[in-house]
């Protein structure tokens, strides 16, 4: 099957046999050849046979004369040399027409392509044959020497040199190019994304350069024998990479394969260097059927793969591989084992070309893979976000909901608790009093008034604005007032300002409330006062504190007389302190016949920290 | 209850009940062609909004002395009927001399006034001291210095008596800063409806 390939590509080669009629093709040719460190020797030549086969691994010289024949007419004529170097002087009769390089100096290179002299017309002779000279200096397996000669007008020459220019040095400029863009390229994403396999990619296609280099530039400056090993060690590199990953694009890379390919590059390498160091050219044929061999193996792996997962892709890189591999061959056989010298082209880096394309495919389609895999992580990661969000929502909602459940059962509890306790207890009372019999009028109306009292003083600790301390003294004045007023009671109101106080919460608003009306009820039904004075003042120290005091200028308790009411005073004042107590303020009870009742509150309160109004603010906003 | 409120206004001899209703339907319609010195208005009313008959009264009748009638005078509703246009409140489980005695007052021009109200009003001129700019609603004309002075003392508790001693002025010039004090809630509406008037491109 691969001599078929072969046998295909081939065909190629009649392309240029069929414009080649008016052509002449000298391929015999007088010659002193004169090796290094080998005698010289003189006799007609076969143009095809190659210098490095006669003298593998020696330089040297080499003259060869060419008889043309005279001219026809006046038509300019031309020379085309398939290869010829590595330095030339071509003479024409005597005369120099064209020189590449300098004779000797290693450093051009003139076999890298097919060259052409026109020479001129003045110089043929027209009478009698025309001795064509070249000189060259040869470097050992530098495919140096003189190959075939064509002879014809400049125009047919010039047709077939543009073409073979065209389809070998216009290829190599695009590959060239090509390699260095994906080489550029993959080194960029390796840097972007420093996955390895851009990388190694990124390094293969540059190495692949190192060839492109090698067959087109004539001149390059690096020392002759030096850089040959480094083309030819780069080369192999850059084969058995490609391979590398064209396994690892079709995931076929096993520990194994890796090992060898390593092996590869590293065995070829050393045969290469050898090979120039020791002048042993079979060293470097022996180099470079391993890559084939390399190429055979994953050629068959892939294949393998792509019969299993049945993937378009991997039928691609195996019909691209194939492809390299047949060029690879042919030029292997022609030139290397057949030693054909001709117009022949190698083929190796066409092959090579495409399978780099089908490479870079996949490095395209990886790169797609890897920003669509972070664009589903994205979304993903979105998606669980937006989801928590929304659970923390839902978590917030819910237990708000509880707590405002729960602030306002406590509230409805307090409420109920107050309404009983106060409004209702005054109720059962007065309703007790109205079944009993022979119940004084005058007390029933006094029953009413605190159940009324009671029930105010209950919607007035709901209302905001209420933890002030001084609205609600002055709120529980302005319902006492007229009460008092009508008792006779004058009222002596000595109430600093009061800052804004904290810690007054409706149930401690409630206690104040009720010590406060339980004083100035025991002034109105027991003190016979005639007038009582109420004295807050608030002490700004460490320890911030409210003293609160009613006084009343009564008769005080009377002991032993009424014992009822003085049970009920007692009962009274068990209550004052037991409220006062529970909001944590001390209750002090001072009374004489003389004097009246005094009560003191003293506590301690947190200032609120200064806030731009009130609660509520149900005005207008 | 307006059989008592009716029984107590008739009984008293300063008083002279001129109408009742027990629906605002009724009386709007009466009051338009009626006038009287003193409204009672309570602010539960079956058909329509207490505040509303206020609003409409006052816009009928001007001169005319409102007072709300209410069951505990919480200050929410207090303050809504105030900038409605009312004058004064009427606690309705006020004893019977109370009711006289307050209308009187209210006639003769006293306005009673809660220290829960006072705090309150207290607190909101105090929270928009610079907001009344051109482009915003223009908030309350501002309180001068006495009426704070009038507003603090009555939010500590001191009666109408006490503030004037305290301040060194008459009785009825504390009623006086009283009213205005109500009044300048009531042009702060006005001032208000027109503002909106404008915003809403029915004035030019």
């Amino acid at each position: 099957m691969l001599l078929w390939a072969i046998a295909a590509l081939s065909c190629f080669a009649p392309a240029f046999a069929a414009s080649e009629s008016g052509l002449l093709m000298l391929d015999r040719a007088q010659a002193l050849l004169e090796p290094q460190g080998g005698p010289p020797s003189e006799g007609e030549v076969d143009l095809a046979r190659r210098w490095d086969r006669e003298f593998p691994g020696q330089g040297g010289r080499a003259t060869y004369r060419i008889t043309l024949p005279p001219r026809v007419d006046m038509e300019p004529m031309a020379l085309l040399f398939s290869r010829v170097g590595n330095q030339v002087h071509v003479l024409l009769n005597d005369s120099t027409v064209q020189r590449w390089g300098t004779l000797g100096d290693p450093l051009f290179d003139a076999t890298k392509t097919v060259r052409r002299v026109t020479l001129p017309a003045a110089l043929l002779n027209a009478d009698r044959p025309n001795e064509l000279r070249v000189e060259v200096t040869i470097q050992a397996q530098r495919l140096g020497g003189l190959s075939v000669v064509r002879y014809g007008p400049v125009a047919l020459i010039e047709d077939l040199y543009t073409r073979q220019i065209l389809w070998r040095d216009l290829a190599m400029l695009v590959f060239g190019a090509g390699l260095v863009g994906m080489g550029a390229l993959t080194a960029v994403l390796w840097w972007r994304q420093r996955d390895p396999f851009y990388g190694w990619f990124s390094v293969a296609a540059l190495l692949g350069v190192v060839r492109v280099i090698d067959r087109s530039w004539p001149d390059v400056p690096v020392p002759w024998p030096l850089w040959a090993a480094i083309a030819a060690i780069c080369y192999t590199a850059h084969v058995a990479l490609m391979c590398r990953f064209a396994l690892i694009a079709v995931g076929s890379l096993s520990r194994g394969m890796r090992r060898a390919i390593d092996g590869v590059i590293v065995v070829v390498s050393v045969l290469d260097g050898l090979a120039f160091a020791l002048g042993m050219p079979l060293l470097m044929t022996i180099g470079f059927t391993f890559i084939p061999v390399l190429g055979l193996a994953t050629l068959a792996l892939v294949m393998r793969k792509a019969f299993v997962s049945r993937s378009a892709k991997a039928w691609v890189l195996a019909v691209a591989i194939a492809g390299a591999l047949a060029a690879g061959t042919h030029d292997v056989v022609m030139i290397r084992v057949a030693g054909a010298s001709g117009l022949y082209n190698t083929y190796i880096q066409h092959g090579m070309f495409v399978f780099v394309l089908a490479m870079m495919w996949f490095v395209a389609e990886r790169y797609n893979r890897s920003v669509a895999s972070f664009r589903a992580l994205n979304a993903d990661l979105s998606r669980r976000v937006e989801e928590r969000e929304r659970q923390l929502h839902q978590a917030f909602d819910s237990l708000r909901e509880q707590q405002h459940h729960q602030s306002v059962s406590i509230e409805r509890q307090r409420i109920m608790r107050e309404i009983h306790d106060g409004v209702g207890s005054q109720l059962v009372g007065l309703l007790n009093m109205v079944t009993r019999k022979g119940a004084d009028p005058a007390a029933l109306k006094e029953q009413v008034q605190l159940a009324l009292d009671e029930m105010r003083m209950a919607v007035d600790s709901l209302q905001p604005a209420h933890d002030d301390l001084g609205t609600l003294l002055a709120t529980l004045r302005y319902r006492l007032q007229p009460r008092l007023q009508a008792a006779g009671i004058a009222v002596i109101w000595d109430v600093a300002e009061l800052p804004e106080l904290r810690q007054l919460s409706p149930p401690v608003v409630l206690h104040v409330q009720r010590i406060l009306l339980e004083a100035f009820t025991n002034v109105m039904k027991h003190a016979h006062a005639s007038q009582v004075e109420v004295q807050v003042r608030w002490r700004e120290e460490a320890a911030p504190r409210v003293m609160l005091r009613i006084t009343d200028n009564g008769i005080g308790f009377p002991a032993g007389v009424r014992a009822q009411e003085t049970q009920a005073h007692g009962r009274g004042l068990d209550n004052m302190r037991a409220r006062a107590t529970a909001i944590g303020a001390s209750f002090d009870v001072q009374q004489s016949p003389d004097v009246g009742v005094s009560i003191a509150l003293e506590w301690q309160v947190e200032r609120a920290p200064p806030s731009s109004g009130f609660h509520d603010n149900p005005g207008h906003g | 209850m307006r059989e008592r409120f009716e029984r107590v206004i008739s009984a008293e001899p300063s008083l002279r009940l001129a109408f009742g209703a027990s629906t605002a339907g009724e009386l709007l319609a009466w009051f338009a062609s009626h006038p009287v010195d003193v409204l009672l208005v309570d602010l539960g009313l079956p058909d329509r909004s207490g505040l509303e008959v206020i609003r409409r009264c006052r816009h009928l009748q001007p001169a005319c002395a409102m007072m709300v009638l209410t069951i505990f005078g919480d200050e929410v509703n207090m303050l809504r009927a105030f900038e409605a246009g009312a004058g004064g409140y009427l606690l309705k489980d006020g004893t019977e001399a109370d009711l006289a005695a307050h209308v009187l007052s209210l006639h003769a021009g006293g306005s009673p006034m809660s220290p829960i109200i006072a705090r309150q009003l207290l607190v909101q001129w105090q929270a928009r001291p610079a907001s009344a700019t051109a482009e915003v609603a223009p908030g309350r004309e501002a309180l001068s210095p006495r009426e704070t002075e009038v507003l603090g003392l009555v939010a500590r508790g001191f009666t109408y008596a006490e503030t004037a001693q305290r301040m060194g002025i008459l009785l009825s010039t504390v009623q006086s800063h009283v009213r205005n004090i109500y009044g300048k809630l009531d042009v702060h509406n006005k001032t208000e409806a027109v503002f909106e008037a404008r915003q809403l491109g029915l004035l030019r």
